[in-house]
């Protein structure tokens, strides 16, 4: 067996060296009543050729559609030669780099993927990622909590939020008592500082742009809305193309942004791996979750990196750690930092520009066709995701279903903005990977079902 | 071997206390047992001046780069003022943990609880 | 700084305006929307400017400053550093794994679900466990799943006054976080004189009625076998409480036993350990869990489900459900992996993992029992725990030892962990490794045991080691004092 070399020679050797008769003498600790008798019941061994028919026959079990689904996911595209870069050994096989000496090729690459979301974000410090967005929230919050040095108390989040995101950090705010209180937007989508929630025992208040419904949000008021609660400020960002022409929340003194790397060169692959991102501003960094890389010098003076402050971690803090997390997602990091050096200023922009030229595509289309008033197409600004606002939950439905029988994904359907008196709003995302062929497809497609 | 200064009093969580020449008025630092366990110091977390602390309570922390070492008060009583050169530059607590290095001056309540500190001979044995 | 003392410039230093590394239609951009003054980006983000060849040259040649597997032997304790199969890579990235999205509806994604499903089977299979979930990201998430399912139980049937978690002192820190993140109070718990847990210890703890579980590694962390394993889950569930076992030791147990067999409530794996998903130098890693009856109910939504005209489905109407814990599904692209490796090495395979792990994990115990301080003087599991004590009367410490393997070309195995060995060193060799590179890795550790002896050891081979690497002994206290993070402070 190729990743198995003992053989029965050396088995025998080891036994004797051991001072045993039997491998069962090895293993006496193991109480019989549950000892496996005989072979796991697993099926059969398979050769590499059969590997690959196994799996290929997986694949195409999935059926094939035209996707506009987002909401956090997004078919970007990417040079070629990052997969190549990527599947070097030295990157792919390596471990933690705990061993700074023997590890400077991930740690120098980590130090440069830090240092490319900070200008991202306009944010002086990012960590080494975290799992996903999400999660990246989740940590923004409780991050939060603790410059703010409370254990229990409000979060305020912005009714934009991802419905899946909201439900995600339920799970983990109710055991420790954090509540979560809603900022509603406007009718539009986007949310006002004038209309945030007064909540006494608050201590953040999170904003998620772009939003569920695709609406890019205005960072002033987000800081507008924390300064008047003198809580901290929580930007979520869970697609960075949007900040490359889009404001950068570091730029408006936001205390901490989370969010979503995957559309940085990594694939949609069925939901992972992602890759969550955190900031916050240096005189805080002792509270940030994660793994840090930093800069340093070995004995003869030469630059060099290391992980560093890693007393905030539970390896060594164990229960007063900053999070349990344990892992970043490094791999997928590198992914970023080869994607991000490669497009550069340029590449981003251009890509930004195609995005944003695609959803004016669609947006054209569908009010040139679109003749209902059952449907408000929106024209808040908004960035690879546009809203058509439906006032009946079941048309909304049924136009989804309808499209997905002829194998075109046509999006996700959201609440719509609760003061925007619609019901549902189906968000169609589209990239700079979206034809404008297909483009015309979809309208007419929907104006087809619409009518 | 870890420098026990004789004229000072000690904890059993590695702590010197020194009194000083005002009525009531104590030094607190970690001694060279503590900075010697804990490696190059690279930060101190220090309470703030001001606060009533009593004896026993977690007052703050010192970070070595693999390590964290609860800082407890000694004694019962009032933070009088505390080290802030520290967070500029906390090499002293290495370099000089009986001078430089020192952590916190407050005002104690209570002599007894002076009193039930260890000696140094005490502390040598503990440090064992 | 000069640039002698740098050992390879950052992307950033090697930019000039104009170089570009990709190929983009910019013709075909249309029209846009103007975006309002208020939400346009004020400043410019300083990405580098690279041509392609310049982003490969770079990326190159940082990758030649890392260790990995595929250069080297990493015998550490705890993290199951095995060879990552190329097969697997192949499997993973066809092209219909790569492009679907994780909302595509379940019609369209049978594939995937197929998939996912049989590595549920397989793991279900392996473990004992009533059901699995994938959704984990990794093994801390898998441990969050587990004490919060564990809370959801006790929460559930009202029993508020079950404060507390029973965690070994000799446990992962992520243990001890997992517990708290959860609301709960750690109770350390000590092992006996035999490295273990006792049966009687735990009935003490368990007496005032306020444990809601336990949280064991089995094989713990000093590489024994929780002989007692079967009577204190029997015990905790009399109590009614649960029984949490940390899977990072499952490469111990493959074939051999079951946890759930054994009473185990919930489990984690860590796919990236026994299954062999790659480390890619920290991590992404994949953490599913297994769970007895008792905890299917709170098993995190989705669900996947067989209907049964044999297709699948999302479930997520399951009320006592913690909910959801991880965007999506999880990490589809090393469950792939994973499942390849499993079914290349089938039932027969499988066994001969632990097998053999066990075997070469004894043969480093016996070839260095005699020149090392052993923790715990009978046959290990797949690790072995060591100790500087027999070196630190020479002034040579666990630290020195480590680094000077490095010098010595080999990864260091895991040190200063678990902490109720002083000075530990826990050694794991893995089954991918040959005796050849096992016994090579012995005589290193036996050359530096016999250097420590002689006189002026620790000025001629430990002091400011590693000395002979391209970068030399890390200052990992500057680090720490004069915060650099980002290139945006140089």
């Amino acid at each position: 067996m190729r990743y198995l070399p003992l053989t029965q020679k050396q088995e025998d050797r080891i036994l004797k060296l051991c001072q045993v008769e039997s491998f069962d003498q090895l293993v006496q600790s193991i109480p019989e009543s549950i000892r496996v008798d005989g072979l796991l019941r697993l099926p059969e061994a398979l050769s590499e050729m059969e590997l690959c028919q196994h799996f290929d026959n997986y694949a195409n079990m999935n059926s094939d559609a035209k996707s506009y689904l987002g909401q956090g996911a997004y078919d970007h595209t990417w040079p070629a030669v990052l997969d190549y870069l990527i599947s070097r050994g030295e990157f792919l096989t390596a471990y933690t780099p705990y061993q700074a000496e023997l590890s400077q090729g991930t740690l120098q690459s980590i130090f440069e993927f830090q240092s490319m979301i900070a200008e991202m974000t306009g944010m002086e410090i990012s960590n080494a990622s975290l799992y996903d967005g999400s999660t990246a929230a989740l940590e923004a919050i409780l991050m939060a909590a603790r410059l703010q040095r409370k254990e229990q108390g409000t979060i305020i989040v912005s009714e934009g939020v991802y419905e899946d995101t909201l439900s995600l950090l339920k799970t983990y705010l109710d055991p420790l008592n954090i509540k979560i209180e809603i900022w509603k937007s406007d009718a539009t989508g986007q949310a006002q500082a004038s209309s945030a929630p007064k909540v006494a025992d608050a201590f953040g208040v999170l904003l998620q742009s772009p939003n569920k419904w695709g609406v890019v949000e205005d960072w002033a008021q987000l800081q507008s809305a924390a300064a008047s609660l003198n809580v901290k400020s929580i930007a979520h960002v869970p697609e960075m193309h949007s900040l490359t022409e889009f404001s950068a929340p570091g730029d408006f003194g936001v205390d901490i942004v989370s969010g979503e790397g995957q559309g940085y060169g990594l694939p949609l692959g069925y939901g992972g791996p992602y890759l969550g991102l955190l900031c916050c501003k240096k005189q805080d960094v002792r509270q940030i979750p994660g793994r840090l890389v930093g800069q340093t010098e070995d004995a003869t003076g030469q630059r060099a990196f290391c992980v560093t402050l890693s007393t905030r971690e539970q390896h060594i803090r164990r229960e007063k750690a900053t999070s349990n997390i344990c892992s970043n997602q490094n791999l997928m990091a590198l992914r970023a930092a080869i994607y991000l050096s490669l497009m550069g200023p340029k590449g981003l922009e251009t890509v930004s520009k195609m995005n944003r030229s695609r959803l004016f595509t669609l947006q054209s289309l569908l009010s040139d066709t679109l003749k209902t008033d059952a449907v408000t197409i929106s024209t808040a600004p908004c960035f690879n995701e546009l809203s058509l606002h439906f006032k009946s939950e079941k048309t909304c439905e049924s136009l989804l279903r309808n499209l997905e029988s002829k194998n075109i994904l046509a999006g996700h359907i959201n609440k719509a903005p609760v003061e925007s008196g619609f019901q549902s709003s189906l968000t169609i995302a589209v990239t700079e990977k979206s034809c404008p062929n297909s483009l015309k497809v979809l309208a007419d497609a929907i104006c087809g079902e619409l009518k | 071997m870890s420098e026990i200064r004789e004229n000072l009093r000690y904890t059993t969580d590695h702590e010197w206390a020194e009194k000083l020449s005002q009525p009531k008025k104590v030094k607190v630092g970690i001694t060279d047992f503590a900075q010697n366990s804990l490696g190059d110091v690279t930060f101190v977390e220090l309470p703030e001046a001001g606060k009533s602390v009593k004896k026993g309570e977690v007052i703050g922390s010192v970070e070595s780069v693999k390590a964290v070492s609860d800082i407890f008060a000694p004694l019962t009583g009032k933070i009088l003022s505390v080290n802030e050169a520290l967070n500029d530059d906390p090499s002293p607590l290495n370099t000089a943990p009986f001078e430089g290095g020192w952590l916190i001056e407050m005002e104690i309540e209570n002599e007894e609880e002076w009193n039930q500190l260890l000696s140094a001979q005490a502390y040598e044995q503990h440090a064992q | 700084m000069t640039r002698k003392n740098i050992r390879f410039p950052l992307s950033i230093e090697q930019s000039r305006p104009g170089h570009t590394g990709f190929s983009l239609p910019s013709k075909t951009i249309g029209a846009v929307n103007e975006i309002p003054e208020n939400l346009r980006r004020k400043s410019t983000p300083g990405l580098p400017e690279l041509s392609e060849l310049q982003v490969v040259r770079h990326f190159t040649n940082l990758s030649t400053a890392n260790y990995s597997i595929d250069s080297g032997m990493y015998p550490l304790g705890s993290c199951t550093m095995k060879y990552n199969p190329r097969i697997n890579e192949k499997t993973a990235s066809n092209p219909k794994f790569l492009n679907i999205h994780p909302r595509t509806p379940d019609k369209f994604a049978q594939g995937c679900m197929s998939l996912m499903y049989e590595l549920q089977m397989c793991l279900k299979e392996i473990s004992g466990f009533e059901q699995i979930s994938l959704q984990p990201a990794a093994g801390a998430q898998g441990e969050y799943v587990g004490i919060r399912m564990i809370r959801a139980y006790h929460d559930l049937k009202g029993n508020h006054k079950k404060t507390k978690i029973l965690i070994p002192e000799s446990a992962h820190g992520t243990n001890c976080a997992t517990a708290v993140m959860c609301g709960y109070q750690v109770v350390p718990v000590k092992a006996n004189e035999r490295g273990i847990l006792s049966l009687e210890t735990i009935k003490e703890h368990c007496a005032a009625g306020d444990i809601a579980g336990i949280m064991i590694t089995n094989p713990n962390t000093v590489g024994l076998f929780e002989e007692d394993i079967v009577k204190i889950a029997k015990h905790l569930h009399e109590v009614d409480a649960l029984v949490y076992c940390d899977g990072a030791n499952l490469n111990a147990k493959l074939g051999l036993t079951r946890p759930g067999d054994a009473g185990v409530d919930v489990m984690h794996f860590n796919l990236h350990k026994t299954f062999t998903t790659p480390h890619g130098g920290g991590g992404p890693g994949c953490g599913a869990v297994g769970v007895s009856a008792r905890l299917q109910p709170h098993l995190p939504t989705p669900i996947l489900l067989k209907k049964s005209d044999g297709s699948f489905e999302w479930d997520t109407n399951r009320p006592s459900s913690i909910g959801s814990i991880k965007d999506y599904n999880g990490h589809f692209l090393m469950m792939v992996r994973a499942l390849t490796y499993i079914r290349e090495l089938g039932p027969e395979g499988i066994r001969k993992i632990s097998r053999d792990a066990i075997l070469l994990a004894n043969y480093v115990r016996v070839r260095l029992g005699e020149a090392y301080h052993v923790a715990f003087e009978r046959p290990c599991m797949h690790e072995v725990v060591l100790s500087d004590k027999k070196q630190k009367g020479h002034g040579v410490k666990t630290i020195d030892i480590a680094k000077r393997l490095i010098d010595l070309g080999i990864h260091p195995p895991t040190i200063y962990f678990p902490l109720i060995v002083d000075g530990a060193i826990m050694i794991e060799p893995t089954e991918t490794e040959s005796l050849e590179e096992v016994e090579n890795f012995c005589l290193k550790m036996l050359q530096i045991a016999a250097e420590a002896e002689e006189s002026d050891a620790f000025a001629k081979y430990f002091a400011g080691a590693p000395k002979t690497t391209p970068t030399t002994r890390i200052n990992e206290t500057k680090a720490a004092r004069d915060l650099v993070l980002s290139w945006k402070e140089l």
